[in-house]
């Protein structure tokens, strides 16, 4: 058997979706076998406190995986911080590793797409990371993936060596700021992300993942998309709110319930034009725009 | 405790407002763990000498620091000089270091963020120095709490020892910046006072320090840290007859803390638009006009 990349799971506040995300984890077919490294980031204030104490003694009883190592942190890192510094370090004993949020619900077969596919591109340079998040998109086999410039960051998968040489400072923003043919480029994988890089550099927004998009878009780099998405992001009904508003969701998947392991991957990389423009729809203007408008009409 | 940096404190002759500004700086906890180093500047005439003799005796009867050490300048060096060999001095001998004048006050907060973004930055070449000075205010959605300016400020700030070895102190440059118009306009970027400033220093009609810290960071093109919220207010617009009673009041309401646990940083350099605007703004030519004009009826009412 090869060996399994352990899971880094980062947590902040939010307990319920915490538990529905370890517990769909722990439903998978390799979770036994599986490492999990959990981040618990600190309190920002005093009124925090007590529901990151909360969180703690959760994480505590965890089981039903190879071994469960908890880091907790007394001040506050945020998410980005967060990953991107204990991300850096779990690489330093790893090789590769599968990075999760507290508000992603996984598949049964979601470990065993993730680490078969780091098995099978761990050698080609061209690949950045494995997704585990796909919107639907149809004409596609079950057990196909695709490609795309755009890692997503709803269950993810990188290696060491690709991590890294990532430029986390954006030095290249200077040159791209004013540069159109580049920003349209850019935003071929979803019209949003000049916008969010832009936002970024003013320090409006604080996303470690546009930034991964940066360096994946400035190196001309790949992530490998299932066909069926085994990941599907739960955060988007916060505290009180229960499943409802997620049918107004716009990124709302059908997750793989086939229990299916075996994958067709694909080793001649090329971008589909026909699958990004699929690919993207979530992120067009238009779907946007209607979605800004049903969840006006029905969620007021 | 991981180690905090050393406090360079410059003074002269004006012993209450350096009463204040100690006082102010042992609000911070970190204030008895951290060194402090304290450059006395000598008189120029027998009138200057009694009040810088009650500076020195104060200064060796004070405690609540770590340590206490007094360097006593021999001979006049001026403002300039006093705190440019200052600089140099604590290059040599730390790796890093807070610097705070004599007529400022500093809230609680102070030494605690300089010394976290000191830790944070210290790897990052551009960022050159840090300030707790700060008159912009946060813009909405702007969560950060610092933000990046290209302009030095001399209130209260901290720099890194390996980034203040290459400063062209003596300004050699002398010759290529006066017969420099474009130049002299891009310096202008953050704040239309500069150039002049420094024209004025390299006609050595004024003794300014900063001025010449600031064109370094200029052509090297490298930033500044400031906080967002303000920790820092001078106390020396006050003469030496307007003395205590508006003194230490007047200006605390403009004194601001932090309420979190810890600081969030940003871990690469963001320049927000909106804040270089109030930045640059607050020295801007129609600002100073209006200042100057509100004044003017000010006085008329009186």
């Amino acid at each position: 058997m090869i060996n399994l990349a352990p899971v880094i799971l980062f947590t902040y506040l939010k307990i319920d979706p915490l538990r529905k995300t370890v517990q769909s984890l722990s439903d998978n077919f390799l979770a036994t076998d599986t490492n999990l490294i959990i981040f618990s980031d600190g309190p920002k204030n005093i009124n925090e406190v007590d529901r990151i104490n909360e969180i703690r003694t959760y994480l505590k009883s965890i089981e039903g995986f190879n071994s469960v190592i908890i880091h907790e942190f007394s001040y506050n890192l945020g998410l980005s911080n967060s990953i991107i510094q204990n991300v850096t370090e779990v690489f330093k004993s790893y090789p590769s590793a599968i990075i999760l949020e507290d508000d992603i619900i996984t598949s049964k077969n979601f470990l065993s797409f993730m680490n078969q596919a780091l098995n099978f591109y761990q050698n080609d340079s061209k690949i950045l990371s494995i997704s585990g998040y796909s919107p639907s998109i149809k004409g596609l086999e079950t057990n196909e993936v695709y490609f795309t410039q755009r890692s997503s960051s709803w269950g993810w998968a990188c290696w060491a060596d690709r991590w890294s040489s990532i430029d986390w400072g954006c030095s290249q923003y200077e040159d791209f700021k004013y540069n159109r043919k580049l920003k349209k480029q850019f935003n071929r994988m979803g019209s949003d992300m000049s916008y969010m890089l832009k936002k970024q550099m003013q320090g409006y927004l604080d996303s470690w993942a546009i930034r991964f998009c940066f360096h994946q878009f400035n190196n001309n780099l790949f992530s490998v998309v299932p066909a069926i998405s085994k990941t599907s992001n739960i955060g988007f009904n916060d505290i009180n709110a229960t499943n409802t508003i997620n049918q107004f969701n716009r990124f709302k998947t059908i997750l793989d319930n086939s229990n299916n392991e075996i994958y067709n991957f694909k080793s001649n990389i090329t971008l589909e034009y026909k699958i990004i423009k699929k690919f993207r729809r979530n992120n067009s203007l238009f779907v946007r725009f209607i979605f800004k408008i049903i969840s006006f009409l029905f969620e007021s | 405790m991981y180690n905090l940096s050393p406090i360079a404190l410059f003074c002269f002759k004006r012993l209450d407002t350096l009463k204040i500004c100690i006082e102010s700086l042992k609000t911070c906890p970190e204030a008895i763990h951290s060194e402090l180093i304290i450059f006395s500047d000598a008189a120029r005439n027998e009138e200057e000498l009694l009040k810088v003799n009650l500076i020195r005796s104060y200064i060796n009867e004070m405690d609540g620091f770590k340590s206490i050490k007094v360097n006593c300048r021999n001979h006049n060096f001026g403002v300039d000089y006093n705190i440019i060999n200052g600089i140099k001095e604590m290059s040599e001998n730390y790796e890093s270091f807070i610097v705070v004048e004599d007529d400022l006050i500093v809230s609680s907060k102070f030494l605690k963020f300089m010394n976290a973004a000191l830790i944070f930055y210290k790897s990052f070449e551009r960022v050159l120095t840090l300030s707790a000075f700060n008159y912009v205010k946060q813009p909405k959605n702007y969560n950060w709490d610092i933000y990046f300016a290209k302009r030095t400020n001399s209130w209260g700030w901290a720099t890194w020892s390996n980034k203040m070895k290459d400063v062209d102190w003596d300004l050699s440059i002398k010759e290529n910046f006066l017969n420099n118009t474009i130049e002299m306009r891009t310096f202008n970027e953050w704040g239309s006072d500069r150039s002049r400033m420094l024209k004025k220093t390299l006609l050595s009609e004024i003794r300014a320090w900063d001025i010449r810290l600031d064109y370094y960071q200029f052509k090297k093109n490298y930033l500044t840290a400031y906080s967002i919220k303000n920790l820092v207010i001078n106390n020396g617009f006050n003469n030496v007859d307007a003395s205590n009673t508006t003194g230490y009041n007047r200006f605390k309401v403009n004194l601001e803390n932090f309420d979190s646990f810890n600081f969030r940083f940003p871990n690469l350099i963001v320049l927000n638009p909106t804040i270089k605007f109030f930045f640059i703004y607050k020295n801007s030519m129609i600002n100073r006009m209006i200042t100057f004009f509100l004044k003017f009826l000010n006085y008329r009412n009186k």
